[in-house]
C-alpha cells in the first residue's frame, strides 16, 4: 500500500453535494488505497459508499443524509471497479438473480399457504372447548328479541339434541324468528334454527336431520377453523389485492365443502345411532335441489355445500341402516316446537352475517 | 412531447420501454411473494419515476425503503385492523342481544375515528414522501407528526358535510393549507393559501344535476304518457341510457371540479420565493383517464402496472414553479425523519395529492 494521502490513481472530474446546502460542488476525487480523496473535503472509505439507483452513476453514504457524489463522465475503469455496483430488486434477490429468486419465493408461497392451512386446523383443535363456548356466548348473546323461547318447545329440541350429539361436545339450540329454511353452527357449540326452516319441514325427522349436520360441524369444530382460516388466510394475503381475493373464495369454498361433506357424514352416523330415519331428510334435501336445478352447473364448483343430488343420495342410502325408524319427536312435542315462535307472521327479512 | 415542458421548471424524461423492465418484473416478484414484493416494487418504481424528474435542471431522488413500508404496513395491521375485528364482534354480539342503541353508538364512534385516521393518513403519508424526496442533496419533511391536523381535519370534514356538502370546497382548501403550512423543504416551510371562493362556482354544478335529471326524466314521462296504448319498451330503453347518462355526469363533474380544485391548491403553494403553479385542464384529465381505460381493454388488464407511471408523469408535465431559488441560502432540513412508511393510508388506498 502507498501513502495513504498520495493519490494512486488520476484525478478524476466528479461533482458532490455535501447534504449541508443545495449547492452542487464540482471537483476532483483519485483513489488512495481504501479511500476516495475528494478535493476540500475528507476523504471516504470506499465501503462507506453506497451506489444510488439514479439517473447517471451517483454514490451515497449510509452515514450522511443527503451526500451524494457523482460522475457525469463515466470514471477511468481503474476507479469504477473499486467503487460498490448498483442494486437491482433489493436484497437477496440480487445475489440469487431473478428467476432462482423468483422460483425460490413460489415454493416458499406455497408451503406457506399449506402450512397455514394445516397449522390452523391443528391450532383451532388445540383451543380449549370451554374457550371457543365463551367466544360463541360473546357473538351471539341471547338473541334478543328475535329468540323464540317456549319452555315445552325448547325442552322438546334440548331432549333432541342430546339424542344427536356425543356427551363431550354439547350443544345448545335455539330457534329465531327468521324466515330462512336453515340453520347454522356457531362458535361454542351454540346451533340456531331459523323459524322458515320448522315452518318449512314435513316431519321433525326433517329438523332432526339438519340438526344432526350442524351437530356435525361443531364436533369437527369445523365453525373455529372457518374463522381462523378466514383471518389468518385473510392475513397472508391481504396485501395481494384482487386476484388473492378469488383465490382465497375459492380455498375457502374447497375447505367449506369438504367440511360440508364431513359434517353429512356425522349426521348420518347420529341419525342411524338414535334410530331416526335418514329418509326424510333426504326428502328435504331433494325440495331444495329443485331450487338448485335453476343454478348453472359453473356455480356448483364455487358453492359452499355439496349438490342436493349427491347428499341425497347420501342420505338415502344410509336409510336401510335403520330398519325400525323412531320418530325424533313424538306429536305433542312436535307441535310444541311448531308452536315456539308463535302463530304471526315471520317478521321480515334480516340479514345474518357469519 | 418534450416540447410542452420546455418553459417548466419541472420535466419528466422517463420513457415507457425503460420502465417496463421494472414494471414487469416487479409484477412477477409481487405474484410469486403472495403480494409481499409490493412495497419493494412501489419503491423501486418511485426511485426510476424520481429520477427521472428534473426540477431546474437537477434530478429527484427517492430514498425511501422497501422494508419501512412494510414495517408500516404491519403496524397498521396490528393496530387497526386488529381492533376492527374486535369491534365488529362487539357490535354483532350487541346487536344480537338487542342493544341496537348502543351497537349504532360505537359504530358512530368507530366512525369518527376512522374519519380522524383518514386525516392523520393523509399529513403522514405527505410528510413521509417530502422526507424521502431529495433535491441536490436536500429532503423535506415536518416535525409536526399531525395529531393536531388529524383533529382539525374530523372537524373541519365533518361541517363540509353539512347543509348538503355545500362547504366541501372549504374543507378541502383549507386542510390543503392546514397540511402544507404544516411542512417545509430543507429550512424553508412550505405556504399555502388555496381559497374556496375561485371554485365554489364548479362544485355548485353537482347540485344543478338533479335538477337536469328531473327535468329530463320529467319530460320523458309526459312526452311518452298516452292511457290509451300499452307502455313502449323504447321508453325502457331511454330511461337506462338515462340512468348511465347521470352516472357518466355525475364523474364529468367531479373532474371538472377537481381539475379547478388542484390548480388553485397547487397555484397557491409556495416555497420561500418559489412559487408552484399547475396547469392540467379537465380536457387534460379526460384524456388522462381514457387513456388509462384504453390501456387497460388493449393490454387486458396488464396495462394496470402503467397506471402509477402515467400518473406521476401526468402530474410532473402539468407542475410549474416560477420565482427564484436561493442555493445556498436552501441547507439541509432539520426535521425528524418519520420512520415508517405510509401503510396507514395504504390501509385508506388512495393517493396523497
Amino acid at each position: 500500500m502507498s501513502e495513504p494521502s498520495e493519490p494512486e490513481s488520476d484525478r478524476v472530474p466528479a461533482w458532490l453535494h455535501d447534504g449541508q446546502s443545495a449547492i452542487r460542488h464540482d471537483l476532483f476525487v483519485a483513489l488512495s488505497g481504501d479511500r476516495l480523496l475528494i478535493d476540500g473535503f475528507d476523504p471516504v472509505p470506499l465501503d462507506a459508499l453506497r451506489r444510488i439507483d439514479g439517473r447517471g452513476l451517483q454514490f451515497g453514504r449510509g452515514d450522511m443524509s443527503g451526500w451524494r457524489l457523482g460522475f457525469d463522465a463515466a470514471p477511468p475503469e481503474a476507479l469504477l471497479r473499486r467503487l460498490p455496483a448498483a442494486a437491482r430488486y433489493g436484497g437477496p434477490i440480487d445475489r440469487i438473480g431473478l428467476w432462482g429468486a423468483a422460483a425460490i419465493a413460489l415454493c416458499l408461497s406455497v408451503l406457506v399457504i399449506l402450512g397455514t392451512i394445516q397449522g390452523l386446523d391443528l391450532l383451532a383443535r388445540m383451543i380449549p372447548y370451554r374457550w371457543e363456548q365463551r367466544l360463541g356466548d360473546a357473538i351471539s348473546g341471547d338473541f334478543g328479541a328475535r329468540a323464540c323461547r317456549t319452555p315445552p318447545g325448547q325442552a322438546a329440541l334440548d331432549e333432541l339434541a342430546r339424542r344427536l350429539s356425543s356427551a363431550d361436545r354439547p350443544v345448545r339450540v335455539g330457534v329465531v324468528d327468521i324466515p330462512i329454511v336453515n340453520a347454522v353452527a356457531l362458535p361454542g357449540g351454540r346451533i340456531l334454527i331459523f323459524r322458515g326452516l320448522i315452518d318449512t319441514a314435513r316431519s321433525p325427522d326433517e329438523v332432526a336431520g339438519v340438526l344432526a349436520h350442524e351437530i356435525g360441524h361443531v364436533e369437527h369444530r369445523h365453525v373455529l377453523v372457518a374463522l381462523l382460516r378466514r383471518f389468518g388466510i385473510g392475513l397472508l394475503v391481504g396485501s395481494g389485492g384482487t386476484a388473492a381475493d378469488y383465490g382465497q373464495a375459492l380455498l375457502e369454498s374447497r375447505y367449506s365443502r369438504a367440511a360440508e361433506s364431513e359434517a353429512d357424514a356425522s349426521s348420518i352416523e347420529h341419525l342411524v345411532r338414535a334410530g331416526i330415519s335418514p329418509t326424510p331428510t333426504a326428502r328435504l334435501f331433494d325440495r331444495l335441489g329443485r331450487d338448485e336445478a335453476a343454478m348453472p352447473k359453473l356455480f356448483v364448483y364455487m358453492a359452499s355445500h355439496p349438490p342436493s343430488a349427491e347428499r341425497r343420495a347420501r342420505f338415502d342410502a344410509a336409510a336401510k341402516r335403520v330398519p325400525h325408524p323412531r320418530p325424533s319427536l313424538d306429536p305433542a312435542r312436535w307441535a310444541a316446537v311448531r308452536a315456539m315462535c308463535g302463530k304471526t307472521k315471520a317478521k321480515d327479512q334480516f340479514e345474518l352475517r357469519f | 412531447m418534450a416540447d410542452d415542458q420546455a418553459g417548466s421548471a419541472f420535466r419528466f424524461n422517463g420513457n415507457w420501454r425503460e420502465f417496463a423492465p421494472i414494471a414487469f418484473t416487479n409484477l412477477l416478484l409481487m405474484i410469486v411473494t403472495l403480494g409481499i414484493y409490493r412495497f419493494w416494487a412501489k419503491t423501486r418504481e418511485r426511485r426510476y419515476l424520481w429520477s427521472r424528474t428534473d426540477f431546474i435542471g437537477d434530478p429527484l431522488e427517492w430514498t425511501g425503503t422497501g422494508l419501512e413500508l412494510f414495517i408500516g404496513f404491519l403496524l397498521v395491521a396490528l393496530l387497526l385492523f386488529v381492533p376492527i375485528i374486535v369491534l365488529q364482534f362487539v357490535v354483532q354480539g350487541l346487536a344480537m342481544r338487542g342493544q341496537i342503541g348502543l351497537a349504532g353508538l360505537l359504530m358512530l364512534v368507530a366512525y369518527a375515528g376512522l374519519i380522524y385516521l383518514y386525516g392523520l393518513a393523509r399529513y403522514r403519508a405527505t410528510r413521509y414522501r417530502l422526507s424521502r424526496t431529495f433535491w441536490r442533496g436536500i429532503r423535506g419533511g415536518s416535525d409536526d407528526r399531525g395529531w393536531g391536523y388529524a383533529l382539525t381535519a374530523t372537524w373541519k370534514t365533518a361541517v363540509g358535510a353539512f347543509v348538503f356538502g355545500f362547504l366541501i370546497p372549504w374543507s378541502m382548501t383549507s386542510l390543503w393549507n392546514d397540511r402544507w403550512n404544516r411542512l417545509s423543504f430543507g429550512n424553508q416551510g412550505f405556504a399555502a393559501t388555496a381559497d374556496w371562493r375561485p371554485i365554489i362556482g364548479r362544485f355548485l354544478l353537482f347540485y344543478l344535476l338533479p335538477i337536469a335529471g328531473c327535468i329530463g326524466g320529467a319530460s320523458l314521462l309526459l312526452g311518452s304518457f298516452d292511457p290509451s296504448r300499452p307502455p313502449n319498451p323504447a321508453i325502457f330503453g331511454a330511461f337506462l341510457i338515462g340512468a348511465f347518462a347521470v352516472y357518466f355526469a355525475i364523474g364529468i363533474v367531479a373532474i371538472v371540479y377537481y381539475a379547478a380544485f388542484l390548480r388553485e391548491a397547487i397555484g397557491a403553494l409556495a416555497l420561500n420565493r418559489l412559487q408552484f403553479a399547475f396547469t392540467a385542464r379537465t380536457l387534460d384529465w379526460i384524456k388522462l383517464i381514457l387513456g388509462h381505460i384504453g390501456l387497460i381493454i388493449v393490454t387486458l388488464g396488464i396495462g394496470l402496472i402503467f397506471i402509477g407511471y402515467r400518473n406521476w408523469s401526468f402530474f410532473i408535465r402539468h407542475m410549474e414553479a416560477s420565482g427564484e431559488i436561493d442555493l445556498a441560502g436552501l441547507t439541509q432540513s432539520t426535521t425528524e425523519e418519520p420512520r415508517q412508511g405510509e401503510g396507514l393510508l395504504d390501509a385508506f388506498d388512495v393517493g396523497a395529492f
